[in-house]
This record gives structure tokens, C-alpha cells and sequence, in this order.
């Protein structure tokens, strides 16, 4: 053969590398209007039980119902259940489900999924949300229209849990069909909710259908159903910058967060709608009190005064945020206003004083402090972000002023928790969201140790209040106990509650968004429409 | 009686040198190396870049414009100018203080990383070429080494350790070995092939002797070009482990971390962004252009 | 030559089983649970210690890397641990958009620095070679995430030329738009090399007796310079081409993530900060046979392109 010829065949082979890809399926079609929605993050699973990744609640919430629905104003209203009957003692649920809801599958919805899908999640190997219903101890199914619910102990919290993604309701004939494929692609998956999955391209994008049956939307919407949006596609472009310019480009017409620096320029521009919204959130760094000098209280109070949250609000946040006196923000039920008089404001003299009371001497000025013969270091563990990548070193920096050393070292997600788990911080920088005050419970209850109680408080007399905030049936009696318990937090400084951020998202001019549902932002996309 | 062998041979190495050099005296070897070093332009203007480089790192503290921690929010994304040379970041640090820090850091990573793979490559390398059954299970591990495109490797191995600056060193300096042990082999290949080794052995001369007078000084120039071009590969390397997170943590002013920092202002501060990544090419530039030019100078025939 | 194929490909297995030996233990020495991201990381410790015995983890290695081996061997290369499906679809989901990438930048590599080469070599001294000289270098210190920012920024962002971000499949024009910045990003490492490779073996070429002598035979330069120059400088092109493609596969796992592409390198990227353990196992194991396979058709097309080379 001719060296002519055999060159050719690597020709030839070569484009065939190239058309291999051809194979995969093109773009999706679509005449109604498409909305395509630019997120941070690709959904991990479509089986909400397995899963309580942020980014997969985007698609569940499309995708499926669940029981009851939560307002913008943290009052829960019905959604797949009419309504609801809550006994005097607080342990039995008793739903009335809506009539008339089908699977996207065709079979119409009764009680008997219900029952399923509490029984799976609770029962479930490996399902990390699990344990938020633990407080269930049967579930029955008299009759298609109802499903009633019996706790082991009242949970005041039972309804916020049963509103959230991974309660929404699935279908038992396709869960068992697709048994431990369920929720990984087209085909493995049913819901009742008003999109239809049709296109899943992991990390690229998800394209969802409109549910033309859909009629059975949340009161929290004005339209019921079916959604004014033919199409939806949840776009995954991780970077800020693209994703942000995808919206600007009109390659998206939605993001659900728009980068604090960026707020400034876009408004001033004004080619795009910028929504801010104030959800429940906090940034806080913790202290583990079993690692000296942690388990002395001047200290922690000395850095308490020591850190300066305005500068961290103008630098991290460009002012979009609000500093912390604790975890709880003043709009959450449950909120103590005395919490003002108590908090630790901004003096870093005084921060200076404390410790130099305490015997923390600094040896030469601007050195570190010692007592003991120990100087006064602390490992700092976080995780990379935009924010976080800010506020690390303005806390490194006002702390070092102060005499203190801190050494950060970040991990990514996963490391992070595992590291946090094994106890190995002596403080940590972390944010949290929430949508009621049991999230009190949910970071100090001692049983929450090693995590998420990464602070080691064990005090009987926080437990008894926190007990009674899950299983008292008065409100008044539930509310005093959370107050009681901000008052233990602020007084032995466990925490530097640092901001409770605002929220900007951006949308294109011709995207029509009557509300957002906190931090549940497009929640069910019905209101939506594009001009 | 064997140590006056012994000095025979080594008098008659070098002119064996020479010959391999094209036939040149003895005594004009190192004039002719003197000569082509100096002339070359690559290594004048490599040598230059890296001379800089170093002593930038040596006296970071004294040409810092202030602590390149040290936030100032009030003055943030202020562009070049007589108080910072190169401007203020996000926070308001001084970049130019933070560029100059770098340099040890990048520095440090390129000589510990190839440091690293040179010491565990040479020796694999001279192993593998000098004892035939050795050889074999040597090149058998490289070769899963070499299954593994660089960058993947280093990734693998910062995964398992954790993404810190000395475990992307350790990294990068693994991924690195393979290519250390390749061309120290075929190095070693080619001396052996001399007569002079077998007469060596032939009348007893230790194999250690053998591989440390004979061997490694033959094979120096093959070492000291690749380990060159090795520290901009390292640093290169190490700085886009650092860019996709798993490098030097922020705040370290480590180029690949403040430039993945600064992609976020790109729009606000493209200067941010602009001199770590100035910072980088020019010190591979001159490490690059250093080795092609120590090639060059050193073994012509090596000249691809 | 089907004698010679085998061998290498009989050669391949003791490297791959190395590959899956390390990537395993690198792994599994590897601090991070999966079982905590299984469980969440707020899970209660007695959930978390279920979870490591349905996995398995709680076994010794050696019994965890003999399972994992018995099932590779029938073919099962286990379950994301994130997001519960098998491995296999997600390796050939992101496969074909990786090697797509990978071609798509070799094409574009050769398309740049073989002419540039040649035209630097023929035409040596002049301010073209010069100019190629320069842009060599400066390619060869460009970081390639400096590089991909750059083109990102400029012609997605600013000029909108091209698309910002995602995969379209390369039968459409769309998907070549899709396809084209990542491409040049992947290749700005790689064609520096490669046109100073041409450059060099062309100029020793045109140095030889055959090429003199194919001048005084009085053929025209062109003739001279395609039928006997280029000919000749292609070994060794082919064979960097070959080794490049690693070069270009590594580049895909900076330039997935800034071009939001998904491919392989971020797929990998990803599974190791979630400690997706199955799928990094699955996925490393995919590249290097990818690696170890393209290897064995550079040496098959070198034989192909060069006469002199005989296989028994």
C-alpha cells in the first residue's frame, strides 16, 4: 500500500472522532414560550428522599407536589392536602387530600402514595433527610382522601418539614418500576406537579414540558394550573461571570443569584430587573469550646467585640446585608428583640482590655498574645465562595490587630463537613438557611453533637427549652422557650453571628415575576409568564 | 593497586567527553561550553527573567508597598498608581506587595516540586539504564504513571491529600516524575554504551563509583535542562491546580489563587486579574527560555 | 501488523490494572467520607456507620478492591454514590463531549502550527519565522485557564460572537460555535510545541541530499516543499500529535469548567470534591484507556506514514 493511502485512513478516522458525538440527541423544540432558567448547580438526583442538595429543590418543586405548601410569609397552606387537623396533644396529622390530582402518568393520586412515600423516606438507607421525620411513628391510609399521621412525641415542626422538596410526593408504580434507577433520568420519574421532565444532559441543562392537566396549584399562586410557560430549561453554568452575561445575552432569562460586586453595574445599566428579597439566612462563625483557650468565655466574647461586621457587610456583601446580633433575623416567628440589648457590638478596646484582663499578654506590641507560655492561635476551617473568600481574610486581619493568630485553611464542601465532623476547627466559618427557629434546635441541642452542634454546647438547662420548642402544643410557652434560649446563646458568646445577607436575582425586562418564594425562590414557576 | 587504576580511568573520562563533544581538546571543552552559554541570547535574557525572579523573592519584604493581607475596603479596585504600582484588589490589598510575595511562593513550588521528581527520577532513571533487570518493573510503573494525563495525576493525588500548596507540590512533583525517568534512561543508554565503562568494570570499580563519576556527570547536562524546564511546567502546573481550587488557598498570594479570585471582578478590575497572570508568563517565559538555551549550549544534538 | 497490534494492546492490561490499582488507593486513603455525603453532613453518627457497612466501607481494602475488580470484570462499573445511577451513563454521556474537545482542538492544532511551521521554516530568518518564533513563546507561558478567561471574556462576553457556555452536538452549526472557543483554549498549550516541532524537523529536512537534489532536478518549490518536505517533517509531528492529545485531554479539565462543557474533566473534577468514589474510579480508568488506546493508533499511523517501518 502506499503511505498515501494509509494517511488517509487516519483522516478518515479522525472525523469519524468527530462525528461520534453527533449521536447524542440535538436541541429540544418547543413552540409555546420557553424559559430557561441559568442555575448555580446541576440537580444530584430527581429522588427527592435521596437528596438535600439545594440545586435539586429547583426541579422537585417543578417536577412534584407536596402535602402542604409554604407562603412567603412562613405560613403553610395547602397544596396536594385540602386540609389539615392537628389533635390537642399534638400527635396525630389527619390530611384530606385534594380530589381530582392525576400522575403525570395518567393514574389518578389517592392516599395510598402518601402512605408510601412516607414509609419509603423513613425507612430509606442513605436518604440524609430521614431522620427530619423520625417523629413518625405510623402512617394510615382509611380512606383515598385521607392520610393520618401518628408522632411518637408532638413535632412542632412537622408541617415545615412536610412542605419542604424532599416531602414531595411520589408515585409508587414508577418508584418500584425503576426501583434504584428511580430519579435518574426521563422515563424514571412521575410526579404531579406542573412540569414533565423530557431532556436531562447532566451539567449541561434539564428540559421540562408543561403538565397541560395541571389544576391543582397552591393558593400561594394565582393561577392554579396549568403554568403559563410551555417550556423550562434549568441551565447549569457554575461561573459567575457567564452566567450572569447568559442573562444579560439573553441566552437565559433568569439567575438565581446574582454576585454582590455585580449589583451596582446592572442597576446602573438597567437592561436587566434586579429583584432583592431578604430570606432567613445567617453567616456565623463558631467556636468549639473543646479546644482551648475556646472553653473560656472572655475569650470568646473578646472576639465577639473584636470583629467589625459593618466592614465585612462592605466588603463581603457591598451592603447587602444587615449585621447579626444572632442566628434568628427579626422576621422569624420566635425572633427575642432583647437579643439588641445583650449583643456584642464593635469595640475592638474593649475586645483589647478583655483579654489583657484575662492574662492574654501580648509580649511586644502587634505580636500575638500569650498566656501559659501558649499563644493565642486558632485554626480557622472554611470553604471557598465568593463571600466567604472576602470575609476570611477582613476576620484574619481585624483578629491579628487584636493580637490573635488565625490560621484559615479551606476545604472544599465535602472535606470541610468530614473535617468539621472529626472535630478538628477551633473555629469555622459557615451560613445557614432556615425557615423557622427550630434551626436553635437544630445547632444546639446537645444530642446534635458532633454535628451539627459543631460548638460542643451540652447544657441541660438549653436542651429542656429546646425540648419544649418541638413538643409543646402552646405557642406562647414555644416561643418564651426560644427566647430563653437566644438569651443562653448570646450570653455565652458560642458564635460570632456575622450578617444576614440579601438577596439579589436578575431577570430579563420581558420575564414576568409577580413574587419570590424566599429562599424557595420560582418555587412552582405558575405565576410566571414572558412578554 | 586499584585506587591507581581508578585515576587512570578517571584521567581518560573526560577526553572521552571531548569525544563525544566532536573530537575538540581536552582543555578547550569548558571555554567552547563558556563561549556558547554567554553567547546565546535565550539564556541572557532567561537568565536575566529568573535572576529578577529570585531576587524579588529574597527581598519581597523590603519591595512590598505594604502587607499584602492587609485589607483596606475603603480603597478597593483603585487601579495603578504611585502609592500601588499595580493597583488595589476587591478587598483593597496592594497587588503589587501580593505579585511580590508570590514570587516565593511560585518560586518554592517550582524547585520543591522538580527538587522532588528529579531526586525520585534521576535515580529510578539511572537504576532502570543501568541494571537490565531493573529495567523492567521501573518502566512498568512509569508507565501507569504515564497513563495518566499530568494534570489528571496531580488532581488525583491533591483530591486525596487535600488541596493545600504543599500537597500540590507533592502532586506536581509526582506527576513529574515520569519524565525524569525517561530521559535520565535514555541518558544513561547512551554512556553506557562507551567502552570506557566496561573497562571500568572490567577491573573492579565499584558500580556506585561507577554510576557517581561516570554516569551522573555525563548525563548532568540532560538533568539540569530538563529540571529548567521542569520549574516553569511546575509552576504552571501548580498554579492551575491553584486556579480550579485544589492549589494554595486564598488568601495565600499564590498567581493561579489570586487569579481565580480576580475572575470574578474581571468586569470591574481587569487589573486584578491582569498581573498575577503577567506575573506567571513571565516567569515561565524565562525559565523556559533559559533551559531551551542550556539545551542548546550544552548538547547541540539535543537541539529539536 | 496484526501480530504487532496485539502485543501492544496484550502490553495495555498490566498498565491498566496498575491504573486501577492506584486510582484506588489513592482514593480510598483519601480523608472524607462518602458515607457523610451520602448521609448529609448533619446526619447522626449511627446513620452515618449504616450507611459505610451498605457500602462496604467498613471492610478491609484489599476486600474492597477485590470486589470492586470482580464487578469491573463483568462489566459493572458501580453506582454514583451523588447521584445513584450507574457510572457507565455518566461516562458515556460526558465522553463524547470530552473527545469531541480533545478532536476538535487537534484539529485546529495541526490546522495552526503545521502551515505556520513550514512557512517559518522555509522562510527562515524572515520577520514571518520571527513573528512565529515569538507567538511560540508567548503561547508556551499563556496558563491555559489565562488563555480561556481571556477568549471568554472577549468574544462570548463583550463581542457575543460566540456562545457563553454548553454542548450542542457537532452534526449542527450551533454545536461548532459551541465547540469553538473551548477548542482553541484546549489547543493554546499545544500548538507552540507543535509548530516549533514542524518548524524544526522541516528545516533538517530541507537540509537533505534528496531535497537538494529534488531542487536541481529543477522541480518547483511548492512540489518540493509538499512532496518531499512535508512528507518527510510528519513523523515526528504524528508522533507529538499523539502525545499532545493527552496534553489536550488534561486542558479539558480547566477548560470544562470555565466553558461550562459537560465533559469528562469536570465530571472528575466534581466527583473528587463530592468523593464520588465510583465515578473518579470509573472516570480516571476511561481517560487512561482513552490514553493508552490513542497511543496505540500514533505508533499504527506512524507505521502507516512511514514506509521504512515493518512489522513481523
Amino acid at each position: 500500500m502506499q503511505p498515501r493511502d494509509r494517511l488517509f485512513v487516519s483522516v478518515f478516522l479522525a472525523l469519524t472522532l468527530l462525528a461520534m458525538p453527533a449521536l447524542v440527541s440535538g436541541a429540544p423544540g418547543g413552540s409555546a414560550p420557553t424559559f430557561t432558567y441559568a442555575r448555580t448547580g446541576e440537580t444530584e438526583t430527581l429522588d427527592p428522599e435521596k437528596t438535600t442538595a439545594v440545586a435539586s429543590a429547583e426541579a422537585d418543586f417543578l417536577i412534584y407536589d407536596t402535602l402542604v405548601s409554604l407562603d412567603t410569609d412562613y405560613t403553610y397552606k395547602p397544596s396536594l392536602a385540602e386540609k389539615w387537623v392537628i389533635s390537642p396533644d399534638g400527635k396525630t396529622y389527619t390530611f384530606t387530600l385534594r380530589s381530582g390530582v392525576r400522575w403525570q402518568s395518567g393514574k389518578p393520586f389517592t392516599s395510598a402514595d402518601v402512605k408510601y412515600t412516607l414509609d419509603r423516606w423513613r425507612t430509606l438507607k442513605g436518604s440524609p433527610s430521614s431522620f427530619a421525620i423520625s417523629a413518625i411513628d405510623t402512617v394510615d391510609a382509611p380512606n383515598p382522601q385521607t392520610v393520618v399521621l401518628h408522632l411518637k412525641t408532638p413535632l412542632s415542626v412537622l408541617l415545615d418539614g412536610l412542605a419542604g422538596p424532599f416531602s414531595s410526593i411520589l408515585n409508587p408504580d414508577a418508584v418500584q418500576k425503576a426501583d434504584a434507577d428511580y430519579g435518574t433520568g426521563v422515563g424514571k420519574v412521575d410526579g404531579t406537579g406542573p412540569f414533565i421532565l423530557r431532556e436531562w444532559v447532566r451539567n449541561d441543562r434539564m428540559v421540562l414540558a408543561r403538565n397541560p392537566d395541571y389544576r391543582w396549584g397552591p393558593p400561594v399562586f394565582k393561577n392554579q394550573g396549568p403554568a403559563h410557560l410551555g417550556t423550562v430549561i434549568l441551565k447549569v453554568i457554575t461561573q459567575d461571570a457567564p452566567r450572569l452575561a447568559a442573562v444579560q445575552v439573553g441566552e437565559a432569562q433568569y439567575t438565581p443569584s446574582v454576585p454582590p460586586q455585580e449589583v451596582d453595574r446592572l442597576a446602573k445599566e438597567g437592561t436587566l430587573q434586579l429583584i432583592r428579597y431578604q430570606d432567613l439566612n445567617t453567616e456565623f462563625i463558631g467556636f468549639k469550646l473543646g479546644h482551648k483557650p475556646l472553653d473560656d468565655l472572655k475569650v470568646r466574647q473578646a472576639i465577639n467585640y473584636g470583629i467589625n461586621k459593618r466592614e465585612i457587610i462592605a466588603g463581603a456583601y457591598y451592603g447587602l446585608g444587615e449585621p447579626a446580633d444572632e442566628v434568628l433575623g427579626r422576621s422569624t416567628p420566635g425572633y427575642w428583640s432583647g437579643v439588641e440589648k445583650i449583643a456584642y457590638d464593635y469595640d475592638p478596646s474593649r475586645a483589647k482590655r478583655i483579654l489583657d484582663e484575662d492574662g492574654w499578654k501580648q509580649p511586644s506590641p502587634g505580636a500575638i498574645r500569650v498566656k501559659d507560655g501558649k499563644p493565642l492561635s486558632l485554626l480557622f476551617l472554611w470553604t471557598p465562595g465568593p463571600e466567604a473568600n472576602s470575609i476570611v481574610p477582613l476576620v484574619q486581619a481585624e483578629l491579628r490587630g487584636l493580637g490573635i493568630e488565625v490560621r484559615p485553611r479551606s476545604l472544599e464542601l465535602t472535606a470541610f463537613f468530614a473535617a468539621l465532623r472529626a472535630g478538628e476547627h477551633d473555629i469555622f466559618l459557615i451560613g445557614v438557611q432556615y425557615t423557622t427557629a427550630d434551626v436553635l434546635y437544630f445547632y444546639f441541642k446537645s444530642t446534635q453533637r458532633p454535628a451539627p452542634n459543631r460548638f460542643d454546647w451540652a447544657d441541660p438547662e438549653t436542651d429542656k427549652y429546646l425540648d419544649i420548642s418541638r413538643t409543646s402544643t402552646s405557642e406562647t410557652e414555644r416561643m418564651a422557650a426560644y427566647q430563653k434560649v437566644q438569651e443562653i446563646i448570646v450570653n455565652n458568646a458560642l458564635w460570632v453571628p456575622l450578617v444576614h445577607a440579601k438577596r439579589v436575582v436578575a431577570a430579563s425586562k420581558n420575564l414576568v415575576v409577580p413574587k419570590i418564594y424566599n429562599a424557595n425562590q420560582l418555587y412552582k414557576m405558575l405565576d410566571l409568564e414572558l412578554k | 593497586m586499584a585506587t591507581a587504576r581508578e585515576d587512570d580511568i578517571l584521567i581518560a573520562a573526560p577526553a572521552l567527553q571531548v569525544v563525544q563533544d566532536g573530537a575538540r581538546r581536552a582543555g578547550s571543552y569548558r571555554a567552547t561550553l563558556a563561549r556558547r552559554l554567554g553567547k546565546s541570547w535565550q539564556i541572557r535574557i532567561g537568565a536575566t527573567i529568573v535572576s529578577l525572579l529570585v531576587l524579588t523573592a529574597a527581598l519581597a519584604p523590603r519591595l512590598a508597598v505594604t502587607d499584602p493581607t492587609l485589607p483596606d475596603v475603603m480603597h478597593r479596585y483603585q487601579g495603578p498608581s504611585g502609592a500601588h504600582p499595580f493597583g488595589t484588589d476587591n478587598l483593597g490589598r496592594d497587588i503589587f506587595s501580593q505579585v511580590v510575595y508570590g514570587s516565593r511562593i511560585s518560586l518554592t513550588i517550582g524547585l520543591i516540586s522538580v527538587g522532588v521528581a528529579a531526586s525520585v527520577g534521576v535515580a529510578l532513571g539511572v537504576l532502570a539504564g543501568f541494571y537490565r533487570r531493573l529495567d523492567d518493573p521501573i518502566m512498568r510503573v512509569i508507565d501507569v504513571l504515564l497513563a495518566f494525563p499530568g494534570l489528571l495525576l496531580a488532581i488525583a493525588i491533591v483530591g486525596a491529600l487535600g488541596p493545600s500548596l504543599q500537597n500540590a507540590m507533592i502532586a506536581v512533583g509526582i506527576s513529574t516524575i515520569p519524565g525524569f525517568v525517561r530521559i535520565v534512561r535514555s541518558a544513561v543508554f547512551r554512556v553506557r554504551a562507551n567502552e570506557y565503562l566496561d573497562a571500568a568494570r572490567a577491573v573492579g570499580v565499584r558500580d556506585s563509583r561507577i554510576l557517581l563519576r561516570y554516569i551522573l556527570p555525563n548525563i548532568s547536562s540532560e538533568i539540569i535542562v530538563t529540571a529548567t524546564l521542569g520549574i516553569a511546567g511546575a509552576i504552571l502546573v501548580a498554579a492551575a491546580l491553584s486556579f480550579i481550587g485544589l492549589g494554595a488557598q486564598p488568601p495565600t498570594p499564590e498567581w493561579g489563587a489570586m487569579a481565580n479570585l480576580a475572575k470574578d471582578y474581571l468586569d470591574i478590575a481587569p487589573h486584578q486579574a491582569f498581573f498575577p497572570i503577567a506575573a506567571i508568563f513571565v516567569t515561565i517565559l524565562g525559565f523556559n527560555f533559559l533551559g531551551d538555551g542550556l539545551r542548546d549550549a550544552l548538547d547541540p544534538r539535543l537541539y529539536r | 501488523m496484526t501480530a504487532y497490534l496485539m502485543g501492544r494492546l496484550l502490553q495495555a492490561v498490566p498498565v491498566l490494572i496498575g491504573v486501577s490499582v492506584l486510582v484506588f488507593l489513592i482514593l480510598h486513603l483519601t480523608p472524607g467520607n462518602p458515607a457523610i455525603v451520602i448521609a448529609g453532613p448533619d446526619a447522626p453518627p449511627e446513620i452515618v456507620r449504616d450507611i459505610e457497612r451498605s457500602l462496604g466501607l467498613d471492610q478491609p481494602l484489599y476486600v474492597q478492591y477485590a470486589k470492586y475488580v470482580s464487578r469491573l470484570v463483568r462489566g459493572d462499573l458501580g453506582r454514583s454514590i451523588q447521584a445513584h445511577d450507574a457510572v457507565l451513563d455518566h461516562l458515556t454521556a460526558t465522553f463524547p463531549v470530552t473527545l469531541a474537545l480533545a478532536s476538535v482542538g487537534v484539529v485546529w492544532t495541526v490546522l495552526v502550527s503545521v502551515p505556520m511551521g513550514i512557512l517559518a521554516a522555509y522562510r527562515r530568518n524572515s520577520a514571518l519565522d520571527l513573528t512565529t518564533i515569538f507567538a511560540v513563546l508567548a503561547g508556551n507561558a499563556m496558563p491555559v485557564f489565562a488563555s480561556g478567561l481571556i477568549l471568554l471574556y472577549i468574544f462570548a462576553i463583550h463581542l457575543r460572537w460566540f456562545p457563553l457556555t454548553g454542548y450542542r452536538s457537532l452534526a449542527t452549526l450551533d454545536g461548532w460555535r459551541h465547540i469553538a472557543l473551548p477548542a482553541i483554549t484546549v489547543g493554546t498549550g499545544v500548538v507552540p510545541l507543535l509548530t516549533r516541532l514542524t518548524r524544526s524537523s522541516m528545516l533538517e529536512v530541507l537540509n537533505q541530499d534528496y531535497v537538494r537534489s529534488a531542487r536541481a532536478k529543477g522541480l518547483r518549490e511548492a512540489a518540493v516543499i509538499v512532496r518531499h518536505g512535508f512528507r518527510n517533517a510528519l513523523l515526528p509531528v504524528i508522533t507529538v500529535i499523539g502525545l499532545q492529545f493527552g496534553l489536550l485531554l488534561s486542558g479539558a479539565f480547566i477548560t470544562e469548567s470555565i466553558f461550562s462543557l459537560p465533559g469528562m474533566g469536570r465530571l472528575i473534577v466534581t466527583a473528587i470534591q463530592a468523593r464520588d468514589f465510583p465515578v473518579v474510579q470509573g472516570g480516571v480508568l476511561l481517560f487512561s484507556l482513552t490514553f493508552v488506546a490513542i497511543s496505540i493508533l500514533v505508533d499504527m499511523a506512524y507505521a502507516a506514514a512511514d514506509p521504512r517501518i515493518r512489522y513481523g
